[in-house]
């Protein structure tokens, strides 16, 4: 066990990398939120899909790199069709749309404890290489996947903020109606928007299932913090989520040096109290949301 | 001649509430055509309905020959109506350039922003600014270049001249007669009597969801008790 300086910053990096995932699936979510006004309940679910078929990769191939490719490819596969014949057509009943995913999540969990099993499995680190600094030994692993996860963000934000694409999604984002007006297919950028948001999780999926356990519940613990991530970001701001994931993770992370898990996870809670009590819409959220 | 846009009796609710029972009215190609009523008598709703917002129960649009009374928004979009919607609904996060590039379906028609600069010198220097920090003119100048964007052969006006000071209104007016010479067709929505009577060469008037009156700006000239009858204004 570290010691000293080192031994906070051990936990602190720890939170940050944990954040640097946590963000990377929020930002599916909150995209399908502000997109699509779903309230995603599945989203932790498809997280969790992403872990348990990477298991079966590696196993199968004993690559785990080629996970990281295929994997994403077969949700967007399947959260294609998800998002056409089981969401669209509830398209504008929010509640609706929200039990729907509801019982998504369900299936899933079901599918994967079918086929997986209930029993918590493990994927060997890909990169058995450690780092020290600071007198901490760090696995090379996860400060890989920080890297892998901070790239994927920069590239997404890239591709919402400086492509016409990113464009487009952003008009239907503020004002559909309008949007379609522009002669955009909106129809086109809720199911890529789908695609889009699952697949980040799926990813988040891959990239977390070597550093924790593969379980057919896992996504329950990851969904809790994502939406708590969310609302502190404020509802629809996708730089609210980001900086929000980073933050409630460091801290949590942190805290974890002196606190249990479930200690920690307290203190997020009274974060996001003590945030929505000073500001209701969030820290990035608008007043009007 | 037949006409660009042909509004067929058409009869739109929204939920159980009958909004439009019956408005048939036309555009020719390169006509200014404005359509009056007082607040509430369906003129938003029947721009809503043209650019199939809102679909109609009843009746039918064609436009340039075709019905597009069926086609979803972003396909009468394409087919060439522009719409500038009553409260400009621009997109307010988005930058000046985006809220332009929104319009800008087809690759490389970089020379079209130079066209839209030219009618809008104004938003030349506002390009990297967000949408919701520009004065109420330029809001106007950017929700109305934005729909030229698309390469409409109509242009759909929902009350421009709202909240713009006098300078600005005549600055509008030039921008209409300079899109009329140009060629382009304008459905224009107005509460201000004089601007539509100075643009527009036909005239329509709607009360209670119906087309009540039509008339060409000559028959309008010594018809005074019209606009009294109709809008409950002395022009
Ligand atoms: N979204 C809506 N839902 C229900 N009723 C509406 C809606 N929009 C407009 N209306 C009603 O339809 C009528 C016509 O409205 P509108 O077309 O906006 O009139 P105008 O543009 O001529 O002022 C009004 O009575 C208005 O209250
Ligand atoms: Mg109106």
């Amino acid at each position: 066990m570290p010691e000293g300086v080192g031994f906070i910053l051990f936990y602190l990096i720890n939170g940050l990398i944990w954040g640097l995932i946590i963000a990377l699936i929020s930002l599916g979510l909150s995209l399908i939120f502000g997109v699509m006004g779903i309230v995603n309940m599945a989203h932790g679910d498809i997280y969790m899909i992403g872990a348990v078929l990477s298991f079966y990769f590696v196993s199968l191939f004993g690559n785990f790199w080629i996970s990281l490719l295929i994997v994403p490819l077969i949700v967007a596969l399947i959260a294609a069709p998800t998002e056409r014949f089981i969401l669209r057509p509830f398209e504008g009943h929010p509640s609706v749309t929200m039990i729907a995913t509801v019982g998504i999540s369900f299936i899933l969990q079901q599918v994967a404890l079918a086929t997986f099993g209930g029993i918590p499995k493990k994927i060997s680190s890909p990169w058995e290489v450690s780092f020290d600094f600071l007198g901490v030994s760090y696995p090379g692993y996860r400060l890989l996947v920080a890297a892998i996860s901070a790239l994927i963000i920069i590239g997404v934000w890239l591709f919402l903020y400086r492509t016409s694409l990113g464009i487009l999604i952003r008009a239907s984002m503020q004002d559909k109606e309008m949007a379609s007006a522009m002669g955009i297919n909106v129809n086109k950028v809720l199911i890529g928007t789908f695609v889009l948001g699952s697949v980040l999780a799926a990813i988040g999926g891959v990239l977390a299932a070597p550093i924790s356990q593969v379980f057919y519940l896992m996504g329950n613990d990851v969904i809790l913090l994502c939406f708590i991530v969310v609302i502190v970001g404020g509802l629809g701001s996708l730089e609210g989520t980001l900086i929000a994931a980073l933050l409630l993770s460091s801290v949590e992370g942190a805290m974890a040096a002196f606190l249990t898990p479930t200690e920690a996870r307290a203190m997020i809670f009274i974060i996001m109290v003590a945030v929505l009590m000073l500001r209701p819409q969030g820290l990035f959220g608008s007043n009007s949301a | 001649m037949m006409a660009l846009l042909k509004v067929e009796d058409i009869h739109t609710y929204y939920g159980d509430s009958y909004v439009l029972q019956g408005v048939s009215l036309e555009v020719k190609r390169g006509e200014v055509v404005a359509l009056l009523g007082r607040n509430g008598a369906g003129k938003t709703t029947t721009l809503r309905t043209i650019m199939g917002i809102i679909k109609p129960r009843r009746g039918k649009i064609l436009f340039k020959g075709v019905d597009i009374t069926p086609m979803p928004a972003f396909k009468v979009a394409r087919m060439g109506i522009g719409y500038v919607p009553q409260g400009r609904r621009l997109f307010p996060e988005m930058t000046v350039l985006e809220n332009l590039k929104t319009g800008m379906r087809k690759k490389g028609n970089g020379d079209k922003l130079d066209e839209i600069f030219d009618l809008f010198p104004a938003l030349k220097d506002r390009l990297s600014q967000k949408a919701s920090t520009l004065s109420g003119g330029e809001q106007q100048a950017l929700s109305i270049a934005r729909a030229l964007l698309t390469e409409p052969e109509i242009l759909l006006l929902d009350e421009p001249t709202t909240g713009l000071m006098p300078l600005l209104v005549s600055r509008l007016r030039e921008v209409i007669e300079k899109l009329h010479e140009d060629g382009m067709a304008i459905l224009l929505v107005e509460e201000k009597v004089p601007f539509a009577l100075s643009v527009a060469e036909r005239l329509y008037f709607m009360v209670k969801g119906k087309i009540a009156y039509e008339g060409s700006r000559r028959d309008l000239e010594d018809k005074r008790d019209v606009f009294i009858r109709y809008l409950g204004v002395k022009n």
